[in-house]
């Protein structure tokens, strides 16, 4: 299980819902945490 | 899965349980929490009454049971447990059955559990005494189990109510009827409710606004202090904004509503406290994954317990095999009860976002609270954050053969028919002189170019100066040159003094601006603002935070809630300086509803504070789940004996319930020191 970094919740890592940033996979429980993931991934990824 | 807002369990999305609030989906764990955040006063008023009959008979049942001597005392004790067990336990049943339903588990199962087999135990032994010989019956540990936690229950709710009272008090001052201006001028009463955006509405001298709106007709001052934290009446004239739920003290005004209802300031503000509590920080998302295993986990326990004394009290031939395996099951569920580990987010952020609100400072996404702390440097928009949003008059050079009070008296009784930021600056200079302006004829305004017409006779043109970028403007008096206007946008009082405290605290500040280089020199090097980025559009301020982030900055933007949304949305905290109107298009974890640039401080204080309070709930939550769960198995029989599984249950129902409280009251004690911040 992977979590979705967005919101916290475990998320399994065969979801098709995902955004790759600087060479590693992010997995989301919905297309609202991706899309606010991918608007700025760096504040999520520190 | 989402979460439940009120009590943070998991819930899938499957459940029938969920509300529908302002375009969001709510999912609820079990009907008691759905009915506490749908109607938390009706739900109160249930609680107490269940909880009237819970202690009315609980305490009765546990003095009977230990002195009473009479052959139907079990009887009795039946007939007295009954209410309590199905009326004051009510809410727990309907839970339980959704968890059941939902295959999910929550604190409602748990309780349902523990005392259901304590009740029907004690049922056995009160119709069959022949089952076990001599057992008791455990009519009080079920009954006081259920009004303990009930009495938490009641507490949290409590709180919550109240906290959120000074929203809805701020809801409840807005009249049922206004007064309407028709266009004909007559003025008729109607019911608030049917007020539309472009109605005209007159608000007389001590009534509250009802709607925002800008003033058409008439001046007085208003009392904002309940909307943005303004403690000073501010003076409303032609064309100023009004907000919803301020009070006009001593004039008429004639306000053309802009928002009303659902729409208006005074309504978002209450929705946005509301929604306060649903904001989840990372440390509060731990403790929900700990919830979502933590049910299953105990009830694991609780039957390894129960079979364990079964096993080696029966093995050892001892009788009471049977009730120590009930009562250390019971024991382990009440104790086990996960209340206040879901309690100690949603309350403690309940508290922090309403002290807040008292300061002017609302907080939209406390779950932006965990970047806060980290913040190490500051980016501030300049104007309408570190100056004023609009325009004064700097300077006054005359240029030819009229007075400095004349040029300004024709200058200003021309540019009263103007609503350009720089003719009303021109007009409050004048006004602030005292001086009575003239009413001006064939007044012609060219957008872009400046306004022309006669004023006592002469012939006036107010002009931007040739070559000048927006800074200053020419008074032409007669086709002569009369005087020159230098306008800047005022430094703000305390920015200064927030800059050098933010440098103290070892963060760094920036400044980005739309505007010229020298501008954004000139205000940056009067601050004491470090890095200086100037002629940025909207996308390239977003660029310049991401830079910052990049370079390992955690990045806080200041700026105009509206203009500077992208870059707001991409920084780790953004703070809105909101005028207290346009809350609904403001983006931004915080808002500031006035322009007190201290309250950047107040937001970081009242991060760090709510953030180590949820912490220090959580801790205590969780630590004490962890020591109690063995205490409740039993692990102190070696000392004590078996007989202390006769008070178990009720031991364990005090601490579940102190458990709670306490959380509760440690919260409010944040209060305190919130609404002490200076």
């Amino acid at each position: 299980m992977a979590r979705d970094v967005i919101c916290g919740m475990s998320v399994k890592e065969d979801t098709d819902i995902t955004s790759t940033f600087s060479g590693k996979t992010y997995y989301f429980c919905s297309v609202d945490c991706k899309e606010e993931f991918d608007k700025n991934p760096i504040k999520y990824t520190r | 899965m989402p979460t439940d807002p009120v009590c943070g369990m998991y819930v899938p999305e499957t459940s029938d349980l969920f509300v529908e609030k302002d375009g969001e989906k709510y999912y609820f764990c079990s009907k008691s929490c759905m009915e506490r955040f749908t109607s938390p006063e009706e739900e109160t008023r249930k609680l107490r009454s269940r909880l009237i009959v819970g202690w009315s008979l609980s305490i009765p049942i546990i003095i009977l049971t230990f002195v009473l001597d009479w052959p139907y005392k079990n009887y009795l004790l039946l007939a007295m447990a009954v209410p309590v067990q199905f009326y004051s336990g009510l809410g727990f049943y309907s839970g339980a059955y959704h968890s059941l339903k939902t295959r999910t588990s929550n604190m409602d199962l748990l309780v349902t559990l523990g005392t259901l087999i304590a009740f029907i135990f004690s049922v056995s032994i009160t119709v069959s005494p022949g089952i076990i010989l001599n057992s008791p019956t455990f009519f009080d540990a079920s009954a006081f189990i259920i009004t303990m936690i009930l009495t938490g229950n009641y507490i949290e709710n409590l709180t919550k109510v109240r906290a959120g009272g000074a929203a809805r008090k701020l809801l409840e001052m807005i009249p049922a009827t206004s007064h309407y201006v028709k266009s004909d001028g007559s003025i008729v009463d109607g019911d608030t409710d049917r007020m539309k955006p472009g109605d005209r509405i007159l608000v007389k001298a001590g009534e509250v606004v009802v709607a925002d709106g800008i003033v058409f007709e008439g001046s007085s001052e208003v009392d904002e202090s309940l909307i943005t934290g303004e403690q000073n009446p501010v003076l409303k004239e032609n064309g100023d904004k009004v907000i919803s739920g301020t009070k006009n003290l001593n004039g008429s005004l004639t306000v053309e509503v802009t928002n009303v209802g659902k729409n208006s300031t005074v309504s978002l503000i209450h929705d946005l406290l509301e929604k306060a509590t649903f904001g989840r920080s990372k440390v509060q998302r731990i403790a929900d994954v700990f919830s979502s295993v933590f049910v299953p986990v105990v009830l694991s326990i609780a039957a390894g317990t129960a079979i364990f004394w079964f096993l080696h009290l029966g093995g050892i031939g001892n009788r009471q095999a049977v009730e120590v395996a009930i009562l250390s099951f019971v024991s382990v569920v009440v104790i086990a009860c996960p209340c206040a580990i879901g309690l100690a987010g949603p309350i403690t952020f309940l508290v922090s976002s309403t002290s807040s609100s008292g300061k002017g400072i609302i907080i939209r996404n406390p779950g932006a609270f965990d970047r806060f702390v980290k913040v190490n440097r500051v980016v501030f928009d300049k104007t309408g954050t570190i100056t004023e949003a609009d325009p004064s008059i700097h300077e006054i050079n005359v240029t030819g053969s009229h007075s400095r009070g004349e040029s300004l008296l024709l200058s200003a009784s021309l540019e009263k028919y103007s609503n350009h930021p720089i003719a009303k600056a021109i007009v409050k200079f004048a006004r602030d002189e005292e001086i009575v302006l003239y009413e001006a004829k064939n007044v012609v305004e060219t957008p872009g170019r400046g306004i022309k017409g006669d004023v006592a006779g002469k012939s006036v043109e107010v002009t931007r100066s040739e070559g000048a970028v927006g800074s200053r403007v020419m008074v032409y008096v007669d086709g002569e040159p009369s005087c020159e206007f230098t306008v800047s946008y005022r430094i703000r009082e305390q920015a200064k003094s927030v800059v050098e405290e933010l440098k103290r605290n070892g963060i760094r500040t920036s400044i980005v601006t739309g505007d010229s280089r020298e501008e954004a020199e000139r205000v940056a090097n009067e601050v004491g603002i470090e890095e200086v980025h100037s002629q940025a559009s909207p996308e390239d301020k977003s660029e310049i935070v991401k830079k910052y982030q990049m370079e390992g900055d955690y990045v806080l933007f200041v700026g105009d809630g509206i203009n500077d949304s992208i870059a707001m949305e991409v920084s780790d905290v953004g703070v809105a300086m909101g005028s207290g109107t346009d809350i609904a298009k403001e983006s931004g974890d915080i808002i500031l509803l006035n322009n007190d640039l201290r309250n950047i401080l107040r937001s970081k204080s009242i991060s760090e504070k709510t953030l180590a309070k949820v912490k220090q709930n959580l801790g205590w939550a969780v630590g004490y789940n962890t020591v109690l769960i063995p205490i409740g198995a039993g692990i102190l029989v070696p000392l004590t004996g078996s007989w202390i599984f006769s008070i178990m249950p009720i031991f364990a129902s005090f601490a579940m319930g102190f458990s709670s409280t306490s959380v509760v009251i440690n919260s409010l004690f944040l209060r305190r020191k919130l609404e002490s911040l200076q």
